[in-house]
């Protein structure tokens, strides 16, 4: 009937974990800000930021105090309580996703055998935030944003599935630390090789779940005013932004956990080039994300906006049917390997 | 034991809290988001039951999907049809709260027997290669019959919209 | 003790179960309206399929967690022909009460 005795400690365990994990990540968000106005600035010949300490490195802590000081206002039109509640559901679900997260083979703040699918039901969950923004604002351009997003994420939402189901089904399991092991000990050594169509799938629709260019129609400020947050003003906002930065860097994690080896180098490359072993396995994981984020800003930099109808043939006429395609291929590869 | 006893009396009170809130909401939306509460929760209660998959799933579709289609539909409609919506006590008889008194009285009758030690769970473990074996083995025919149904929303939905353009395009 | 040993048996569960059943069928009798009633079923829905999985896994058997697995899919594509239905219906009486759900079909326009 007692309490376990290592209850307590196992507690004061998980908590460090979760300040370690949280305090780099939200260095790294902030940061990802500073690196975003950067490489936009050097790709259209300008400077960025640079008043703000030596290169402007000093600028996102500028900007965090400017936001905490503005004022919070509230139209008189807004359901008050879900206006005030909307930006927090869009963060706790983004953040509670890193739980799952394998960072190293022994590191992760929860290791559930059911990865996969608590990220994909979280992202879900993180739509509500959106959609409830746009509605309890009570202005027509915060509306018309919400609904865009809710039509958006629920029809990008079966591609991204069903090219994980591709991934999932060539590991045997929904560990992400399973998936990662079994792309080490396969031939190719990375997911990316036998399923290409599933990684360009994937890609796309992780593009599209993060409200990113070129998909950022909730927010597209020629034609919506600022989409859903239209209304927020001060660190509300600031926590909006937050919220898409962090799952930004979910999905450029799950990118390389599901797709690119993780923190496992393929061993074609390792015979080829001996000393790359000697590198630690976190740096090769986190060398991986950072240039997803890197292509996130680079095809915000290049690419134009998409139109609403575009957006809505290429999630069913075109990916869906790749989706199930490489889905088709994946099996076709099983089960040959396994006769 | 204490843990599982102390976590399903929270969760059987957040329950009852949501529960009232839904039943008394005036407004539509707020009635939605209190049931959207109450989704998740169950999806948290599968925990409890072995049943990690259909947790998930749960909260996926239910959560993720079906509920967001219906708030999708919620903001077609005006202001002023999701706003009062009164409960109707004119036609209410005495009889309609039979099934509720059997009910409270079956757990009261529980309650006082007690619970037998039949009734303690028989650990089975529900992994997904267990489900996919009966899936694909015993119920194919049922997945089968399922993949029939589940055609006949995807067609009513195109005949629907063929028929609308035509309708008001003539 | 003896309340901690109910309350870590099936009985929450039971509760739970029937506290979705009755607040499903109570929304949908007494507010009289079709968004509402849509809802509401959905609602009693989830409150039979956790009966189903409650039983499964005290008595051991895992027919039920499948019989829940194939529903939620057909539950799915049903609710959203109901919201189709719904919607037509605002868009030819512009209101969404029960009471003035008489007829069914094209003579309803006269």
């Amino acid at each position: 009937m007692a309490l376990s005795e290592g209850l307590f400690w196992a507690i004061f365990v998980t908590l460090l974990k979760i300040a370690v994990v949280l305090g780099i990540v939200l260095l790294h968000a902030a940061y990802t800000v500073y690196a975003e106005r950067k490489i936009i600035g050097r790709m259209q010949a300008r400077l960025g930021p640079m008043e703000v300490g030596p290169y402007g490195l000093l600028q996102p802590i500028a900007d965090l105090v400017k936001l905490l000081f503005k004022e919070d206002i509230i139209p008189q039109e807004a359901h008050k309580v879900i206006f005030q509640m909307a930006p927090l559901l869009v963060l706790v679900f983004a953040i509670t996703n890193l739980s799952v997260i394998p960072f190293h083979p022994s590191f992760s703040i929860a290791d559930v055998n059911l990865g996969v699918l608590v990220i994909l039901a979280f992202a879900g969950l993180g739509t509500y935030g959106i959609i409830l923004a746009g509605y309890s604002s009570g202005s027509k351009y915060s509306l018309l944003g919400g609904l865009r997003s809710a039509a958006q994420i629920l029809s990008y939402e079966i591609p991204l599935g069903l090219s994980l189901a591709g991934v999932i089904l060539y590991a045997e399991s929904f560990r992400l630390q399973d998936i990662v092991a079994s792309q080490a000990n396969s031939l190719f050594g990375m997911n990316v090789i036998p399923q290409i169509l599933g990684f360009i799938v994937f890609l796309i629709c992780a593009f599209a779940e993060t409200n990113r260019a070129p998909f950022d129609l909730p927010e597209a400020e020629s034609e919506l005013v600022a989409g859903y947050i239209t209304e927020y003003s001060g660190f509300r906002m600031g926590i909006f932004f937050l919220g898409e930065y962090i799952s930004m860097y979910v999905m450029a994690l799950l990118i390389s956990l599901c797709y690119f080896g993780g923190w496992t180098l393929p061993i074609w490359l390792t015979t080829l080039l001996p000393f790359i072993k000697v590198i630690p396995p976190t740096l090769i994981l986190i060398l991986k994300v950072y240039f997803f984020i890197f292509l996130f800003i680079w095809v915000r930099a290049t690419f134009p906006r998409y139109r609403f109808d575009q957006l809505m043939s290429i999630s069913w006429k075109v990916l869906i049917p790749l989706a199930l395609l490489n889905f088709l291929w994946i099996a076709f590869l099983k089960w040959r390997m396994l006769t | 034991m204490i843990e599982r006893a102390i976590a399903l009396l929270i969760l059987t009170g957040l329950f009852f809290i949501f529960t009232l809130l839904a039943f008394f909401f005036r407004h539509l939306v707020y009635q939605f988001l209190c049931i959207l509460v109450l989704m998740v929760l169950q999806g948290v209660l599968y925990l409890y039951l072995n049943a990690e998959f259909l947790g998930a799933i749960q909260v996926i579709v239910y959560a993720g999907a079906v509920l967001i289609m219906f708030l999708f539909t919620l903001f077609l409609f005006p202001e002023e049809e999701l706003k009062h919506l009164k409960i109707d006590l004119k036609n209410l008889k005495y009889s309609s709260f039979l099934p509720v008194a059997l009910f409270i009285f079956l757990l009261l009758s529980v309650l006082v027997k007690g619970i037998p030690e039949s009734y303690q769970p028989r650990n089975i473990y529900f992994d997904l290669k267990e489900i996919s074996n009966l899936l694909f083995n015993e119920y194919w025919l049922a997945i089968f019959l399922l993949a029939f149904i589940l055609s006949f929303p995807m067609v009513a939905l195109y005949v629907f919209f063929k028929r609308e353009e035509k309708s008001g395009s003539s | 003790m003896e309340v901690l040993k109910v309350l870590a048996s099936e009985y929450p569960f039971y509760v739970i179960s029937g506290l979705l059943i009755f607040l499903g069928i109570g929304i949908f009798i007494l507010k009289k309206n079709l968004l509402v009633a849509i809802l509401a079923l959905e609602v009693v829905f989830n409150g039979i399929n956790l009966l189903f999985v409650t039983a499964s896994h005290y008595l051991g058997d895992p027919k039920g967690k499948m019989i829940v697995l194939l529903t939620l899919a057909v539950a799915a594509g049903s609710f959203a022909i109901g919201l189709i239905l719904v919607v037509n219906y605002y868009r030819l009486k512009r209101s969404l009460s029960m009471e003035e759900l008489k007829l069914l079909g094209e003579k309803d326009e006269e």
